[in-house]
């Protein structure tokens, strides 16, 4: 009869794979080995040929979780200026959920923590509570790479909707490119040399350790998700000042941003949209001395699918300041998938007005549940002589990469 | 009055509430869509679920969890992914609207970020995690999100259906992949045990078959489906366990701020 019967399976034993499993984990331990070789298309060298152990912990007691990540890493690449190991605690968090105590719709996580605002992908413009992670700071071709910071966030649900406090009592965690990296801004690069032949004083203060603190409010509404956010933080990037003839400091200064965003579905696209307002975002005049000034920032973005496979999402932005030249450019990524989605092709970008751009082409294929492999092109530089983009305009790279969940 | 199909293995979480057989022989598409509709009589629901994708020798493991809640016109789900690994803990929450002039509104959660973004519900036609199976497989669709044309009498495996053929009403039809759908609704259970699914072009994409039908709680649904491709050696085996209705449980499961690791 089981040879007759289609449903004579029994997904639930026998093969461990397919065990069904208790949907609330007490715990879970998760490891993986990710390994890039990145080569320089414009140097002779590598850029990267890492190795990485990625390690999660989940603890979950019902009334509260804890959840640990870290990275070991091996790169032979960086050796001529970064440690060859490196070992990274990522994520550090413990959560209490308020149902379990009697404060329905409230959480309290507190610890180390990777938190992103605003409902633009590509570029956001409150995407500023983590910062820059500047030893690697590309994450695909058009988003930044964010490194997580020690952070208190209580969270209360109403019915007029969501509210969110969260207290960086230390700032955030800023990670800098060391000296001679390929990810050192050029300008960093001149003044630590500069320090090193004893030509200046450089004190580079980059990691203030003062509180940061902000608020969101969001509404999740049928067809439209609407938001307004408040961040008092210190700049992503540290500015440099000069304190005295021969002396400089390397330090952020504290920006305070307002943004309103809302997302909206029409069909089988989302629209979304964010507009913020920075008050004294600092910026550098012709002599390379910092001056402050308003900023003003919107990006609009549609996404589609279509067909099922092909993925499409565009972001326009403009940064507006008050007394400074203003920037504006977009943001791009198409994709399609082959083969049930285990073949993903495309690229990401973005091309900002000054020929600022970051171009990444991407093949990620995934061999089965355990195994992804992929290949990149990337692309990255133009704008002026004091932009980021600029400073990487020799890192161009190719890689190939995989990730094994073991 | 009743306003929601329950489609693919979405029909499958329906339950029974009709005592005795219809008779009716003048019965109409839509009336066995409502049916359908009605055999949901589940205010919740909770479940865990195996999903074995087989395409040739390869085989891919998913395991999730979900929920569901029915509440006036509106039903919201929620379903969290807790293997494979690289889409552990990812979460897809959905708002399910009976007036076809609202459009679904669906939101997933990325755990990498830690955020919750809004997504179109034309994602809906996407595969399900590499599944035979679409997204809109597996989440509620209103009775009027189509047009239900009552084809014929018929059976499965012995079984007495009615075969209905639903097509999404022009407004709702970039919200799907489908150019109509073949419905076997089995008389006693007023569930599906079989679904054609064609393209736009009328060729036929796939074939779902329900299966272990038990009654939990008094309300009907299947155990185990099977989704075939057609002309292709792949097919997704789903497999329900734990399935519990009518638990009232906290409402913040559905909550954005509780899409969380």
């Amino acid at each position: 009869m089981a040879e007759d019967d289609p449903f004579a399976f029994d997904l639930t034993e026998g093969d461990d794979d397919t065990a069904a499993e208790s949907s609330a984990y007490d715990y879970r331990f998760s490891n993986a080995i990710e390994g890039r070789l990145r080569k320089f298309t414009r140097r002779s060298d590598f850029l990267s040929s890492r190795l990485r152990l990625n390690s999660s912990l989940l603890l979950d007691a019902g009334a509260g979780s804890l959840y640990v990540n870290g990275f070991f890493d091996y790169d032979e690449a960086v050796h001529a200026y970064d440690k060859r190991f490196r070992a990274y605690l990522y994520e550090l968090y413990g959560r209490i959920n308020g149902s379990e105590i009697g404060l329905s719709g409230s959480r309290l996580s507190v610890g180390k923590i990777r938190l992103s605002w605003g409902v633009n992908d590509g570029r956001s413009t409150i995407d500023v509570i983590n910062a820059t992670y500047m030893p690697d700071p590309m994450a695909n071709g058009r988003t930044i790479y964010k490194w997580p910071a020690w952070m208190a966030r209580i969270e209360q649900s109403t019915s007029l909707g969501n509210i969110e406090g969260v207290i960086l009592p230390f700032g955030k965690d800023r990670r800098e490119a060391e000296y001679g990296s390929p990810w050192e801004l050029e300008s960093v690069h001149e003044l630590r040399t500069m320090e090193r032949d004893g030509v200046i004083f450089l004190n580079e203060h980059v990691n203030p350790r003062k509180p940061e603190w902000g608020g969101r409010y969001i509404k999740y509404m049928s067809g439209f998700d609407f938001g307004a956010a408040y961040y008092s933080g210190f700049s992503d990037l540290p500015v440099v000042r000069r304190v005295s003839a021969n002396s400089f400091l390397m330090e952020p200064v504290r920006s305070r941003v307002v943004n309103i965003s809302g997302a909206m579905s029409a069909g089988s696209s989302t629209l979304r949209a964010e507009a913020a307002y920075t008050r004294d975002a600092a910026v550098y005049d012709r002599n390379g001395n910092v001056y402050y000034t308003d900023l003003k920032q919107v990006i609009a973005g549609w996404d589609r699918n279509f067909n099922n496979d092909v993925y499409a999402n565009i972001q326009l932005f403009i940064d507006h300041y008050d007394s400074f030249q203003d920037d504006y450019g977009l943001t791009l990524s198409l994709s399609r998938k082959y083969f049930h989605d285990a073949l993903n092709l495309g690229v990401n970008a973005m091309y900002g007005y000054k020929n600022e751009h970051s171009v990444e082409t991407f093949a990620e294929y995934i061999v089965n549940d355990s195994l992804t492999i992929n290949l990149r092109g990337y692309w990255i530089g133009g704008g002026t002589d004091s932009s980021v983009y600029h400073s990487y305009e020799r890192n161009d790279y190719v890689e190939i990469g995989f990730k094994y969940y073991l | 009055m009743m306003k929601k199909i329950l489609s693919a293995c979405g029909l499958l979480l329906a339950c029974s509430f009709f005592p005795a057989q219809a008779t009716a022989e003048d019965l109409t598409g839509r009336d066995i869509a409502v049916m359908v509709n009605e055999a949901d009589s589940s205010k919740d629901m909770h479940r865990n679920a195996v999903m074995v994708i087989e395409r040739g020798k390869q085989k891919l493991v998913r395991k999730m969890e979900m929920w569901a809640v029915h509440n006036g016109d509106e039903r919201r789900s929620l379903i969290r992914f807790n293997a494979p690994a690289d889409i552990q803990d990812s979460q897809f929450l959905s708002w399910t609207h009976d007036d076809v002039n609202r459009e679904d509104d669906l939101w997933v959660f990325f755990p990498s970020e830690n955020i919750v973004r809004r997504i179109s519900g034309g994602g809906k036609k996407s595969a399900f995690m590499r599944s035979s199976f679409a997204l809109e497989d597996i989440e509620y669709r209103s009775v009027d999100a189509d047009s239900h044309e009552f084809l014929r009498n018929d059976s499965v495996n012995g079984r007495d259906v009615w075969v209905i053929e639903s097509k999404a009403i022009e407004s709702k039809s970039d919200e799907t992949g489908y150019g109509r759908r073949v419905v076997f609704v089995d008389k006693e259970y007023r569930l599906p045990v079989k679904i054609e699914y064609y393209d736009t072009h009328n060729r036929l994409l796939k074939v779902m078959l329900a299966g272990d039908f038990r009654n939990i709680d008094g309300i009907w649904s299947a155990g185990k489906m099977i989704m075939q491709d057609e002309g292709k050696n792949s097919r997704t085996l789903m497999q329900y366990t734990d399935v519990v209705y009518n638990q009232g449980f906290d409402a913040s499961v559905f909550d954005h701020n509780n899409l969380k690791r």
